[in-house]
């Protein structure tokens, strides 16, 4: 087996356990979810000291007649700073964008991210309940 | 007292938070008792903002021992009371004389309707002074995405992807749409969900 062979395989392997690790977690419907995300991100914004006020950037759409809902925060197709931008500290990183699906009243998440790099990478999201988000 | 500050429920929830533990608060409602979807939004941003459990009384029928017994159980998270439509003058005189069974050490948000707000400014004038100016007329949902901003937002996908809404419905469909996160964000703002 060459090294690419084995790159793919390690890759396929990982699709598999991220798809797993994804199909498990549970979160709040999107309203009450999307109350948290905004709650963080205040709390977040006013710990990190940033002058951006993020309840006009964070949007909800939805839940449609199916129970998706799409929460966005920040342009979509990211192409360098604008003011609609969720900017924290280049050390930190943060969502961008979520989807969200529903089975029988569960949802599970899955969040598109820029980090500070600007590379995008994928992050699957939680709440606890008690208002405690995990990234 | 026949206006009251307009805001939407986390901006209420964030003045909470602002004032800490023991803070009255009356939130003004179209009705005496609230729509549970507006209960749950409200409870739901104070949760989320002041990481306080929040529950609900109904005050109807109850006398103020009862009230300071459920209010005390537990003592410190955030109880909405609502259910003043029943309330006479003689019964708003009565609380405000034993306003001290709704002191506690959790913020305690009172749901009025317009007509219980007049109520309680005209005869509890204790109970008044001690909610202060924080009489809130609970306002529209925040956060909702515009249709201008919906608009946007298609228009975006559309240009970079180079892609009409009636392709991406019919590649969706088809089962030929890739399975990046911009192309379910596409289907669900052109109300398409049911195809993700």
């Amino acid at each position: 087996m060459t090294i690419r062979d084995e790159a793919l395989e390690r890759a396929k392997e990982l699709d598999i356990r991220l798809e797993a690790h994804r199909a498990q977690v549970r979160v709040e419907p999107p309203k009450r979810l999307f109350s948290l995300l905004r709650a963080y991100l205040h709390r977040y914004t006013e710990e990190s000291g940033i002058q951006t006020n993020v309840y006009d950037l964070i949007k909800i759409h939805g839940p449609d007649s199916g129970g998706l809902a799409v929460i966005e925060l920040g342009p979509q197709i990211d192409k360098g700073p604008t003011p609609e931008h969720f900017s924290p500290p280049p050390e930190r990183a943060l969502a961008s964008g979520s989807q969200y699906e529903t089975e029988e009243s569960i949802l599970s998440s899955l969040l598109t991210a820029f980090n500070s790099t600007g590379m995008r990478a994928l992050h699957a999201s939680s709440c606890d309940g008690t208002g405690t988000m995990t990234h | 007292m026949n206006r009251f500050a307009q805001g939407p429920a986390f901006e209420i929830a964030r003045r909470i938070e602002l004032r800490g533990s023991a803070t009255w608060v009356a939130v003004i409602g179209s009705h005496s008792t609230p729509e549970p979807s507006e209960l749950e939004r409200l409870c739901a941003e104070l949760e989320s903002l002041t990481n306080r459990q929040t529950r609900v009384l109904s005050v109807a029928g109850r006398e103020p021992l009862e009230i300071r017994e459920v209010l005390e159980s537990p003592p410190d998270d955030i109880v909405v009371v609502y259910g003043f439509e029943s309330f006479s003058q003689e019964d708003w005189q009565a609380l405000d004389i034993h306003r001290d069974v709704l002191q506690r050490e959790g913020p305690v948000v009172f749901w009025l309707s317009k007509k219980d707000a007049n109520t309680l400014c005209r005869y509890a004038p204790n109970l008044r002074s001690l909610i202060g100016r924080s009489f809130f007329e609970l306002g529209p949902e925040g956060g909702l995405m515009t249709e201008q901003e919906r608009t946007k937002r298609l228009q975006v996908l559309a240009e970079h992807y180079g892609l009409t809404d009636q392709e991406v419905i019919r590649r969706a469909q088809a089962g030929e749409l890739p399975r990046d996160p911009e192309f379910a964000e596409w289907l669900v703002l052109l109300g398409r969900g049911d195809l993700v």
